[in-house]
């Protein structure tokens, strides 16, 4: 045990000082979770704001004077659009514009279709409610008009409207802000990865390039003991860099005033159940890092392989959102996107049980096992030993 | 006392035939004497060195250090060696005490103890100065100073320096010469190698020669002048490796000429 602790101690003072791993607990870690709310904050309270707001642009207004007054008792407020309304939707400055032709009351009274233009941009999200409420205006509007027609021609409306449809949301305000917090499962699985990085790599690539390996392994040591003590020291600095992003979240949402309420919950009972499955995590994925690094001969080179096991951790989150696949048992023997799931879960407000954390647990034990036997396996093998680049 | 009894070793090279680093040295290294190592860059000195240090496994041979055998025990073998390998690379963020401390600890020395070995081979290395600054920025000398006092720092019975000049200038280098010959004086088995002429005859009181991975002769200076039939001992050193060479260019003709093994 006494080379296990000195190893751990050396590792974590070695890392203490290098610059590099402390920006990243500082920038990565501390900041990840204000920031990130503040981004979605400001995101959603824009998109609440215009669906509350209930404004329409109208161009004009002066030749349909019977639509505006049913827009008026839906309770919608009516601005005039101006002049060059087609250019202003182009730059987005504009959400939606709804513009009625001259000659649109007098079509109307002819009992012919009133030509209405619906002018909007789909392709920026935040426009999705104006775009919804200039629709919902024009359609109902055109929906009351005909029924009036029908009635004046003694038809019953329901001729018309064989299905009548009721809209229940069933996404509750919980689900909806999951949909929205995502970026918490996804930032702390990328920190599970990067907040050891730097340590990870410097324990081995770094041991290879500083010509300090051969002299190590000169030791009369059982190289597991020295490579558990690596291991635990990536493990920690992972561990506490995931921690401090996670508490980053809690204490944002807890004790920062927040414009609008999420509807979701994550407090010291979330901040508790994402640490059992973020911990373990972040042990295995230490592991692999080293794994891999230790095929680097230099910081460098170990770093462009870490750089593809990131890229595949972080696709995780968005694979499983994108592909909607759903919660299901398989998931959780699948490192990563099993915590995905979990933390969605948690998150969701959905109902966590032991298996949740034992298959994950059980998943990330395994496989470090195996990464730190392969390690011991290399760190024998002399291209590895002496192979400098 | 360090043996070595015909070692060899072939590296795996892919679609060629193996490449032999190593052909046969055998050579044993008395307590109280210091043996040198001579030979020419790729001679196989290094990889001997590495399969004496356990590092390696010898593809044939057998190598003791104080009767204990380089394979079936390593660990005690490496536990009374204390080795300044062919890398020598210190840990930059921490400082020269650091770097020796953390093999002192590795080794199962602590406390007060340890400290006091540090200072003893500060005082010996000339470092105290250097002792509590970052290794970061180091000159060579000075590095390679730190590096010697870390596989010092048990205080081995056998010591095996591998080109422990290379790079120095020549005040470092008569302070390491000091070195050895202190460690000479304690009664240790010291083996170094070296390229250099001079430096193994100013220092040894027996020299083995390698040439092209074999042992072409082994014995004091006058020894040496005496089977070259040379009245300088560089010639004599430049006569017997280079006969090495012809003697293998005839006898084996695909022996690479500079078989070196892993190094860079």
């Amino acid at each position: 045990m006494n080379v296990f602790r000195t190893v751990f101690k050396k590792e974590i003072m070695d890392s203490v000082r290098d610059r590099r791993t402390i920006a990243m607990i500082l920038v990565a870690s501390i900041l990840t979770g204000p920031l990130v709310l503040m981004m979605l904050n400001s995101f959603v309270s824009k998109l609440s704001d215009k669906a509350e707001a209930k404004k329409v642009q109208v161009f004009g207004i002066e030749h349909a004077p019977s639509a505006i007054n049913f827009f008026q008792r839906q309770g919608a407020e009516i601005i005039k659009a101006p002049e060059d309304y087609l250019q202003k939707v182009k730059d987005g400055k504009l959400d939606a514009v709804v513009v009625f032709k001259s000659g649109f009351e007098d079509e109307l009274k002819a009992g012919k279709q009133g030509p209405v233009e619906l002018v909007y941009d789909d392709s920026r999200s935040e426009a999705g409610p104006s775009i919804g409420l200039a629709r919902n205006l024009v359609n109902g509007f055109g929906r009351e008009m005909g029924v009036m027609r029908l009635i004046a021609r003694g038809v019953s409306p329901e001729v018309t409207s064989a299905v009548k449809v009721d809209s229940i949301n069933v996404s509750t305000p919980k689900q909806r802000a999951a949909m929205l917090l995502f970026f918490i499962p996804m930032t702390t699985l990328i920190l599970c990865i990067t907040g050891g990085m730097a340590v990870a790599i410097d324990s081995t690539a770094g041991e290879r390039e500083r010509g300090s390996l051969e002299p190590l392994l000169l030791n009369p040591v059982k190289l597991m003991e020295l490579i558990l003590g690596k291991w635990s020291a990536v493990s920690l600095y992972t561990s506490v860099v995931v921690l401090l992003a996670i508490l980053g979240y809690v204490l944002t949402l807890l004790y920062l005033p927040i414009k609008i309420e999420l509807p979701i919950s994550f407090g010291w009972r979330e901040f508790g159940l994402f640490s059992l499955i973020a911990v373990p995590l972040a042990a295995m994925l230490g592991a692999i890092l080293m794994l891999i690094a230790t095929f680097g001969r230099s910081f460098k080179e170990a770093q462009t392989y870490a750089s593809y096991v990131i890229t595949v951790v972080s696709f995780v989150p968005a694979i499983a959102i994108f592909g909607s696949v759903k919660d299901a048992f398989w998931q959780l023997v699948v490192p990563v996107l099993g915590a995905n799931m979990v933390f969605m879960r948690i998150l969701r407000g959905d109902m966590v049980g032991l298996e949740h954390f034992i298959v994950p647990l059980a998943i990330s034990v395994g496989v470090t096992v195996v990464c730190l036997t392969l390690i011991s396996r290399l760190m024998k093998k002399e291209e590895i030993v002496f192979g400098r680049s | 006392m360090i043996e070595a009894q015909s070692l060899a070793k072939h590296f795996k090279v892919k679609g060629k035939p193996d490449k032999v680093a190593v052909e046969n040295v055998s050579f044993t290294a008395q307590d109280g004497q210091v043996t040198g190592l001579l030979g020419p860059n790729g001679a196989g000195k290094t990889t001997t060195l590495r399969m004496l240090s356990t590092l390696i496994e010898p593809t044939s041979g057998h190598g003791r250090i104080d009767g204990k055998d380089i394979r079936d025990d390593a660990m005690a073998v490496k536990a009374s060696i204390g080795v300044l390998s062919d890398a020598r690379g210190l840990y930059t963020r921490l400082t020269a005490r650091e770097n020796i401390r953390y093999y002192g600890e590795l080794r199962g020395i602590t406390g007060s103890a340890l400290e006091a070995r540090i200072d003893k081979l500060a005082g010996l290395m000339d470092m105290d100065a250097l002792l509590d600054r970052r290794t970061d920025g180091f000159s060579q000398g000075e590095r390679m100073k730190v590096a010697i006092a870390r596989a010092l720092i048990h205080e081995p019975r056998n010591v095996i320096l591998d080109e422990p000049t290379n790079g120095l200038d020549v005040m470092t280098t008569r302070s390491l010469r000091e070195v050895i010959r202190k460690l000479r004086e304690e009664g240790k088995c010291v083996v170094f190698s070296s390229h250099i002429m001079q430096e193994v005859s100013a220092l040894c009181d027996d020299i083995v020669i390698v040439s092209n991975g074999r042992v072409v002769a082994q014995g004091n200076a006058q020894h040496l002048l005496d089977i070259s039939g040379k009245s300088s001992l560089e010639e004599a050193f430049v006569h017997l490796s280079g006969e090495g060479e012809t003697h293998h260019a005839s006898d084996d003709s695909i022996m690479p000429s500079t078989a070196r093994g892993m190094s860079p």
